[in-house]
């Protein structure tokens, strides 16, 4: 027999022949965790024009390269000071375990910088663990309640987020135990669905009330910050700032979940990149940049990738995904548990089934003890130590004594689209793509 | 995103200020529109064989020009400058022929030899003006703290998706005095538009409610009836919208099937008001405490007529038995 | 503190707001200090419909507006007791813990939404989506509600005496709902059930509260049908409508 070579259809690809026969099993929609895994435009295609003849490097150590910014100037009596630019982006106990919650919010600490609650309310052991805290209002107001609201120390109206923008939250009943059933209010065991919208509030005219009454309720201490997943940046942008925000937290469609809708996560939202660019063009139309920060997520992997934000304007970048594979989560051991879900690890995305073979996304207590507190502190301290090494390396060879002086200029793109959606010229060339 | 107002009076009113009126329900609502804001008044009445129109540009014009320019549709003409800053024209013309008056060539023979010029309303009673910027300087500027009239619309604007200037803010207008003000969004918008270009309306802007405007036009020159259309546009433009809509002898509230938007009615023996707050309604000078106050449930659509003043509520296909 | 004599003594139980001539937040700063200094009763005049009076209250002070007031009256409050002598906007009591809210007129949308515990009663209609996102409160109104009431409700109960809108309780987890008037239609996964002993006895007291009888109504009761709590393909026919 004559050896053939097998071709392979773009069209009907072995993963759109898969996606259609579950389609059939399941007779709904596909449900995974993560944020979109196709290939889209993103920071990589950015590169830095560090020093050379022009521009001066700074010197490791003693020439220093400061990290702090403060979120939330606009108004609040106390706004949020951190250490360094990098935040822990919102996950709820009950998408994580107790565990692995903690362990963000000791390492964060260590850092001096802030966690988020989830979409279940605020945990007594992540106030403990995180000394700055910024606690989410979400439509579903799940666990939500004034005497947390006063322990903030911001709070974070969210809108949508990159996953998937204009879609409520999901959590799948096997991870609705008694204790996630109880902070949220639901019956045990329940295939819990959030709504998508709030349910005391609709359209931005409507939102400045409801932001008055998040000051008035916490006597206009703390920051209010508004959460969006990236569509209609400019619009969705310079609407919340007339609503009344003090920071904007902007989340592509690279950005994570721990269970949707597939469709959502694949074909809706753009990319982080493009993101960033039209935030801050909008911020700069209404003449607030720099009054009202801006703090960007979705997909920050490293150091390069906050140095490349913070160059395009943010005043901050928010990590989730990544702050989880520092503590282990797609890390190659527990192999046949990988197994089991169907997948490998570097390729485990299945959050929404809570059986998480390291312990983070989970809610079983037998598999959450394979993720000791200590351990997962550690490790996300150490990651986020990286990433701030990282940044200032990059800072000092470009130049800079303070990250928040990098800018667009410092930076050139590898492609097209990254030219088109930075605006930034193609690499030595004056060709900015669109202009 | 933004506030609406609305004010139609029982019987003659003689002695209410209908600018100042709707101005008092408006202020309040800057807070929900700080961008721009606009009014649409439906003064004194021209004689059937007369039309009135809001001319407003942005650069000089050579009076001279435009009347030169003008005279030859009509068997007479009266013009006045309105405002501060002799860019707005209320212009009144004598037609020949008082059964026909294209308006769509009008508009296109304008913007041909004037293109700076902007129709802001045509018709017998509507005068329609808008800026960038606060209420009170829009009364102001074109000196309408004395306007008197028999209903009105007003808005205050927050842009959502299209440009903050003056042809953006609200009310729009399509035919003889129709006048609309939203507060909303409308979802389909384009779908709307690329069908309602086709059957010959033109739009001026990218602004979303200006659909509205056209919509009803177009079901009026299908000889709807107000309520008809009105109907229709409940099943046909997806999103939200509270609106109210504006006629030569009617004015109108309807608020879409989610009740997205809000809206307030304010029913005395002198009036019906209506406004986004409830607390815009307190700002009326006389308010009446035993007046009555309700808010329309989402898909109702209110008709208020000034031939009958019959108060006509129409509800979508519902039996909802009011009860108290 | 100054131990007081016997002639010198005054003891302040009430204490009356003018609203006129203060802004929102020193309303709400004012009445947040009155509390805490230990007053029975605050009166306040003059609230005009403005929007978020008696935000974030913690202390069951008794608070009375005489007159109308705007959106988020009592919201995020601990616990409050809160009486308004005149109609209230948009999510009145929203997220309320505890305590009790009582209106005489007409609430607008979202009255009680997400509320934890506490009663919220409405001596009047309420508008669209009554006791959306219901946490555990009670939400009684004597008169009718709008459309979406008790969207997404997860606990609780919600008594209206008078008529419901389309789409009753949809995408209902628990709770319970008892309609006196008609319901025009309900919403996915809520159904009805006959009242028992107990339901009626529930409503007997909630009703004397605001003086009338439970009796004098055709009270149906509206609960989830809890079909829809976990997705079964073969369900086709029951899910078609909840999307």
């Amino acid at each position: 027999m004559e050896r053939r070579v097998l071709k392979t259809s773009s069209t009907f690809s072995p993963e759109a022949i898969d996606a259609i026969q579950e389609r059939a099993k399941l007779g709904r929609y596909m449900i995974r965790g993560y944020g979109a895994l196709r290939n889209v435009p993103r920071f990589d295609d950015l590169l830095f024009l560090t020093a050379s003849l022009t521009r001066l490097p700074l010197e490791g150590y003693r020439e220093k390269c400061t990290t702090k910014i403060v979120l939330g100037t606009r108004h609040a009596k106390r706004p949020m000071e951190l250490e360094i630019p990098i935040t822990i982006a919102g996950m709820s106990f009950g998408a994580l375990s107790r565990n692995a919650k903690v362990g963000l919010g000791k390492a964060a600490t260590l850092l001096g910088t802030s966690t988020t609650t989830g979409d279940g309310g605020m945990l007594a052991d992540e106030r403990e663990a995180s000394t700055k805290l910024v606690y989410q209002c979400l439509p579903s107001r799940y666990g939500f309640n004034p005497r947390d609201l006063k322990k903030a120390d911001a709070i974070e109206i969210v809108i949508g987020q990159g996953a998937k923008p204009g879609g409520g939250g999901l959590l799948l009943g096997q991870k609705v135990n008694q204790v996630v059933a109880g902070m949220r209010t639901l019956p045990e065991g329940v295939d819990q669905r959030s709504p998508c919208r709030h349910p005391d509030w609709i359209g931005p005219d409507d939102l400045r009330i409801k932001i008055e009454e998040l000051r008035e309720a916490t006597d206009w201490e703390i920051p209010i910050y508004v959460k969006m997943g990236a569509t209609r940046v400019k619009d969705d942008v310079k609407l919340a700032v007339k609503s009344g925000a003090d920071v904007i937290v902007l989340d592509g469609m690279e950005g994570g979940t721990a269970a949707t809708q597939s469709i959502f996560q694949e074909h809706s939202g753009i990319p982080t990149l493009p993101a960033l660019v039209q935030a801050v063009e909008a911020l700069q139309e209404i003449g607030v940049y720099g009054q009202v920060q801006l703090v960007i997520s979705g997909g920050i992997r490293s150091g390069p990738d906050v140095a490349k934000a913070l160059a395009l304007g943010a005043d901050a970048v928010s990590i989730g995904t990544a702050s989880l594979i520092a503590m282990g989560c797609n890390k190659p051991i527990y192999l046949e548990d990988y197994q089991k879900l169907g997948t490998e690890p570097h390729h485990c995305h299945h959050c929404h089934t809570g059986l998480c073979p390291v312990g983070i996304a989970t809610q079983d207590e037998a598999l959450m003890e394979r993720l000791p507190i200590e351990q997962a502190t550690i490790h996300v301290a150490n990651y986020l130590q990286a990433l701030v090494m990282e940044v200032q390396s990059l800072a000092r060879a470009c130049g800079k004594s303070d990250v928040h002086n990098l800018e667009r200029e410092d930076l050139v793109a590898l492609t097209l689209e990254a030219s088109a959606m930075a605006k930034l010229p193609l690499a030595g060339t004056d060709f900015i793509m669109g202009r | 995103m933004c506030g609406i107002a609305g004010i139609i009076y029982r019987g003659s009113a003689k002695q209410r200020c209908l600018s100042l009126d709707l101005m008092k329900l408006l202020q309040p609502l800057e807070s929900r529109g700080p961008d721009s804001c606009g009014v649409g008044l439906y003064g004194e009445s021209m004689a059937f064989d007369q039309l009135k129109m809001i001319l407003r540009t942005e650069e000089q014009v050579v009076l001279e020009d435009l009347w030169d320019w003008l005279l030859p549709f009509a068997s007479g003409l009266e013009f006045k400058p309105v405002g501060q800053d002799s860019h707005s024209y209320r212009v009144v013309l004598w037609w020949q022929d008082p059964d026909y008056f294209d308006l769509g060539a009008f508009k296109r023979a304008l913007a041909q030899n004037f293109p700076q010029i902007h129709l802001m309303s045509v018709g017998q009673q509507l005068e329609i003006y808008k800026e960038v910027g606060p209420v009170q300087g829009l009364i102001h500027k074109y000196g309408l703290e004395e306007f008197k009239g028999s209903h009105g619309i007003g808005h205050t604007r927050m842009a959502t998706e299209s440009v903050v200037d003056t042809y953006h803010s609200h009310p729009f207008t399509s035919g003889f005095d129709l006048s609309i003000v939203h507060n909303g969004q409308i979802s389909n918008y384009y779908r709307l538009r690329s069908v309602l270009e086709r059957r010959g309306m033109v739009f001026e802007t990218d602004n979303d409610s200006e659909a509205i405007a056209h919509y009803l036009n177009d079901q009026f020159l299908q000889e709807k009836s107000l309520e008809e259309a009105l109907h229709r546009l409940l099943k046909d433009l997806d999103g939200t919208y509270t609106f109210l809509v504006a006629t030569e002898d009617k004015m109108a509230l309807v608020r879409d099937k989610f009740a997205a938007k809000p809206a307030m009615i304010y029913e005395s023996p002198e009036m019906v008001a209506i406004a986004s707050e409830y607390h815009c309604l307190l700002n009326l000078e006389g308010f009446d405490s035993t007046a009555a106050i309700r808010e329309p449930d989402a898909g109702e659509i209110n008709i208020w007529s000034r031939q009958e003043f019959s108060l006509k509520r129409a509800r979508e296909a519902r039996k909802v038995v009011s009860n108290l | 503190m100054k131990e007081p004599s016997v002639s010198e003594q005054t003891i302040v139980h009430e204490v009356t707001l003018d609203c006129a001539p203060l802004s929102t937040r020193e309303i709400n700063q004012q009445l947040k200090a009155l509390a805490a200094e230990g007053l029975q009763t605050i009166n306040i005049l003059n609230p005009a419909g403005r929007h978020n009076l008696a935000v974030g209250v913690t202390e069951p002070v008794k608070i009375q507006f005489q007159g109308p007031v705007g959106s988020y009256c009592g919201g995020l409050a601990e616990n409050v007791n809160l009486e308004i002598f005149g109609a209230c906007g948009w999510s009145l009591g929203e997220n309320l813990m505890l305590g009790d809210i009582l209106v005489h007129g007409h609430a607008s949308s979202n009255a009680g939404a997400s509320a934890h515990g506490g009663t919220i009663r409405i001596l009047g209609n309420a508008g669209p989506r009554a006791g959306i996102s219901l946490k555990g409160a009670t939400l009684l109104v004597t008169g009718n509600v709008g459309y979406g009431a008790a969207f997404m409700m997860q606990q609780g109960c919600l008594i209206v005496c008078g008529n419901v809108g389309p789409n009753l309780a949809d995408s209902i987890y628990d709770g319970s709902i008892f309609v006196g008037g008609a319901v025009d239609s309900l919403g996915a996964d809520a159904r009805f059930e006959p009242l028992s002993e107990a339901d009626w006895n529930l409503l007997t007291r909630e009703l004397a509260a605001v003086g009338l009888v439970a009796q004098d109504y055709d009270f149906k009761k509206v609960v989830c049908a809890k079909e829809l709590y976990h997705f079964k393909a073969k369900d086709w026919a029951k899910w078609k409508d909840a999307y």
